[in-house]
């Protein structure tokens, strides 16, 4: 607690011009995170969680409302690292240079740059596949690659769009036991967009859960009752994981 | 694998020779009106030293109009692919440009610069043009827009997007074009000195073709496939090395 306050999202509405016609995706949302905080956002699909994303990393500006990221509102772009929904590994670049991008185009001495990356291969277990272009990693490990990118980004805040989104559910619960240990050590502040009720009370300190387009705050949930790690059969963690659940389906909070 | 793709149309090459031996033979057509592929071949080893003294110049024509057919073309892409206005207005005129038959303004060139190598090269980099610049720009506004949105956000300047990501995007299309201009330019050279040269392959063939030495007008077509050939081939090359990390599917290779 006390920590400073590294994002604020407050009341932002935004219309997407969709093909000539303007669609309210978000109506008024509002979230914050404190340094090293973990949120996570839920929502059914089409909601409109990828907008917000883009609108907090300043790709995109807010019709109404303010976004304040690090203090800075205007020029916000390039203050949080994003990782975007879809695939984005450069397939010409191997596994190393592609975790190495932000730092190059920071202007960050190579050499410095790999050294950080290399320690960083060995805990994120890609240690050997350096060298490695993209097509011949498995998804996984690509998901992995991606993330370490984000995370040698040099930003304090990170923005995950479904990041093991495409993983099967064995990868995907190792990998969450994975990205926390690597967040207990590396602290950074981070915004989380899953489709996964389990995945949020897993990992995060605070859930907000948004209703079908357009997009408001349905109900918004504290996790810091349940110590971590967190184990996904005791009862308090299921009990909390089917109330979120409940109120998901129900549409009402 | 790669031995049995190129034996079909090699076998294929053979027959039509043979064919072609036989027919001149069978219907006894006189050697100045069509000469048998022997004799062809007999021309273009015992007139070697001569179709290469020709050939010094024509290659010259046809490496400098793909070079500055290629470099304008590449330029012309980037321009047009940042300023959109503009590329909007000329777009037309770069597609009706290529109904003007180049052999028609050859004549001119040869009045504005003279006989010399110049207008042979403006020819050849004229045609070259066309596929290059359509092809890059094409490559150039594919580039995913989610990869734009990443780059944005990790502070890249235009120029480090530019030649991170949007460069090595267009790479696959850029090659694409330059091998339709490795091809092209070689018809340039030969038109433009067709029109009016002292040297070059071209020259040789007009100055056969009035002394009825047609197996020497089939050699200088043989030594200008051989050129056109090795030039593809060698964009082939380059492209296989600058493009290795598209290697998805190869595996086995
Ligand atoms: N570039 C775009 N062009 C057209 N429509 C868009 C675009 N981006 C978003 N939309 C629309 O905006 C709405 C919200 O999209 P968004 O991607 O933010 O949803 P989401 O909650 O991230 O969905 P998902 O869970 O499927 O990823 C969608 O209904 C979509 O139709
Ligand atoms: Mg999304």
């Amino acid at each position: 607690m006390g920590a400073p306050v590294m994002l604020e999202v407050d009341s932002v509405r935004k219309a997407l011009d969709v093909r000539g016609a303007w669609l309210d995706v978000l109506d008024s949302v509002s979230l914050s995170a404190s340094d090293g905080d973990w949120v996570t956002v839920i929502g059914p699909s089409g909601c409109g969680k990828t907008t917000l994303l883009r609108i907090i990393a300043g790709l995109l500006e807010p019709d109404d409302g303010n976004v304040f990221v690090n203090g800075e509102c205007k020029h916000r772009l390039g203050s949080a690292a994003l990782l975007p929904q879809s695939d984005t590994l450069l397939p010409w670049r191997t596994a190393v240079d592609n975790a190495v991008l932000a730092s190059e185009i920071a202007g960050i001495p190579r050499a410095t740059a790999l050294a950080e990356a290399t320690r960083l291969f060995e805990r994120f277990g890609l240690s050997g596949f350096e060298t490695m272009y993209p097509w011949q990693l498995s998804g996984g490990m690509q998901q992995r690659v991606a993330l370490m990118r984000t995370f040698l980004s040099g930003r304090a805040i990170l923005l995950l769009d479904e990041p093991l989104g495409a993983l099967d559910p064995l990868t995907r619960a190792s990998m969450q036991d994975w990205l926390l240990a690597v967040w207990n050590e590396l602290r950074k502040t981070i915004v989380l967009v899953t489709h996964d009720v389990e995945e949020a009370v897993v990992l995060s300190d605070r859930l907000v859960v948004l209703t079908p387009r357009p997009a408001r705050v349905l109900s918004e949930w504290s996790f810091e009752d349940l110590p971590r790690p967190r184990s996904r059969g005791d009862l308090a963690f299921m009990r909390r994981r089917a109330e979120i659940l409940a109120v998901l389906l129900g549409g009402t909070a | 694998m790669t031995a049995r793709r190129f034996l079909v149309p090699a076998l294929l090459f053979l027959a039509a020779l043979a064919l072609w031996e036989l027919a001149v033979r069978a219907f006894a057509v006189p050697v100045y009106i069509l000469p048998p592929p022997s004799r062809v071949f007999e021309t273009f080893f015992v007139q070697f030293p001569l179709l290469l003294g020709h050939t010094g110049v024509t290659l010259a024509e046809i490496l400098l109009g793909l070079l500055f057919g290629g470099a304008g073309g590449l330029g012309l892409a980037i321009l047009l692919f940042y300023l959109d206005g503009l590329r909007r207005a000329v777009e037309p005129f770069i597609i009706a440009s290529q109904m003007v038959p180049v052999f028609a303004i050859a004549p001119l060139l040869i009045v504005w610069l003279g006989y010399g190598i110049w207008p042979k090269v403006v020819v050849s980099a004229l045609i070259g043009f066309f596929p290059v610049a359509v092809n890059a720009l094409d490559g150039l506004r594919s580039t995913r827009s989610d990869m734009v949105d990443l780059f944005r956000t990790m502070g890249a300047s235009r120029r480090q997007t530019l030649g991170k990501l949007l460069l090595p995007a267009a790479l696959p299309s850029l090659f694409s074009g330059l091998k339709i201009a490795a091809t092209l330019s070689v018809v340039g050279a030969t038109i433009g000195e067709w029109v009016g040269a002292r040297r070059g392959l071209g020259y040789l063939m007009l100055q056969s073709n009035a002394r009825l030495r047609v197996d020497l007008v089939f050699a200088a077509i043989l030594m200008l496939t051989l050129i056109g050939l090795s030039l593809f081939a060698g964009f082939r090359i380059i492209e296989r090395r600058a493009l290795h990390w598209a290697a998805r599917g190869r595996r086995s290779a």
